[in-house]
């Protein structure tokens, strides 16, 4: 059993940390639902996802390397998966002023969607980022190397580059080292399963509303993949197509999360002494 | 942090000053223990309070559920930095804050 094991790694090895943590998930509930009103389709940013993610991240590290992590480890890594979609809720004045500071590349010159809404979901990692500097005194994080991790971890979760040196090196904190490299690559992974397989999205949404043909294949791609297994040496879908068409949509969905597996296991050996194990993603066909 | 109470018979004001945090929400927790067991109304004067965290917050929350039994609970004069917190945590919804 992985339940809580970083939760409960991180209460046994100090018990300061993990109050916080506690405190941060009491004031979050409220504000992880702040997307709804700017997204109401069919993406899960809300708590039940940070627990998702969370638990993902439990069952692909597994007993033995969650014993190796530090308190620092545990802390950040927990607050990262709490914390790493807070830019999608951003309100109206802090979209304006965040904006002044994220690089956006060629995007405008690039990309004929420039609503807020758009913006806001492309580069929703860059807001996070720049919302927990903002805000970080907010969750009582407790040092300047501990804000820097989960800055990073919670931009990394999805597009940047995990093996750049510079932007995810080690850190020593009085409550251990924190490899930034290595968990920013298991929370990345972790939150590619869960968006993928995302069972929240039948509890938060009326599937019967969505209008966009983009929004009904993800909802019917949600709906077609029933379980997620993590394994020792796989991660398993099992798989009841809502209709035909759909196998194709999840086939193209199990590519994508084998994309990232790949690269976050070339992260972790590459970055540090810690593996994921699993090395493929497969499906089971569910028959009635 | 400086917890100030004053009590007469229809409330009691809790005046904070300097930063309600992790080292300090404890504190405050224990004060509010007593107070909520007088089931009158507690109104937080906030006027001298420079920053609130989700330490803080929550000792807050859990207030408010106590007292949204009883006698209920206010929050008054909040200054801009602390009224932010509220607005950008959603804690503006659910307390009540004049």
């Amino acid at each position: 059993m992985s339940d809580y094991l970083l939760e409960a790694k991180l209460r046994a090895e100090n018990r300061d940390l993990h109050r916080l943590t506690k405190d941060s998930a009491v004031v979050l509930q409220k504000m992880l639902e702040s997307f709804l009103p700017r997204f109401p389709d069919f993406t899960d940013h809300t708590i039940m996802h940070s627990m998702d993610v969370l638990e993902y991240c439990n069952l692909l590290l597994g007993e033995k390397q969650i014993e190796r992590l530090t308190a620092a480890e545990c802390y950040v890594l927990i607050m990262s998966c709490y914390l790493h979609d807070i830019g999608m809720g951003i309100n109206q004045k802090n979209y304006e002023e965040l904006s002044e500071k994220i690089d956006f590349g060629d995007y405008f010159e690039t990309h004929s969607r420039k609503d807020t809404q758009t913006i806001i979901r492309v580069f929703h990692n860059e807001y996070s980022g720049f919302f927990i500097c903002k805000y970080a005194e907010l969750f009582d994080i407790p040092c300047e190397e501990m804000v820097f991790a989960i800055v990073q971890m919670s931009r990394g979760h999805r597009k940047t580059d995990l093996l750049d040196e510079n932007a995810y090196h080690d850190l020593m904190t009085k409550d251990g080292i924190i490899r930034t490299a290595f968990l920013s690559a298991i929370i990345r992974l972790a939150d590619e399963i869960d968006v993928g397989v995302d069972r929240n999205s039948e509890l938060l949404f009326d599937s019967s509303k969505v209008q966009d043909i983009k929004g009904i294949e993800a909802f019917g791609t949600h709906e077609s993949i029933r379980r997620v297994e993590v394994r020792e040496d796989a991660i398993v879908l099992y798989v009841k197509p809502k209709a035909p068409e759909y196998l194709e949509l999840v086939s193209n969905l199990v590519k994508k999360i084998q994309e990232t597996l790949d690269y976050c296991r070339k992260v972790v050996s590459l970055r540090s002494d810690f593996r994921i194990t699993q090395t493929s993603v497969k499906t089971i066909k569910i028959i009635d | 942090m400086k917890i100030i109470k004053m009590q007469n018979a229809a409330a009691v004001t809790v005046a904070l000053e300097g930063r309600l945090d992790s080292m300090t929400a404890p504190a405050l927790e224990t004060e509010l223990k007593a107070l909520t067991d007088g089931a009158l109304e507690i109104v937080f004067d906030m006027e001298k309070l420079e920053y609130i965290s989700s330490a803080g917050l929550r000792v807050l929350l859990s207030a408010h559920k106590v007292m949204a039994k009883t006698g209920g609970m206010k929050i008054i004069h909040s200054n801009e930095t602390v009224m932010d917190i509220f607005e950008i945590t959603g804690f503006s919804d659910i307390l009540n804050i004049e």
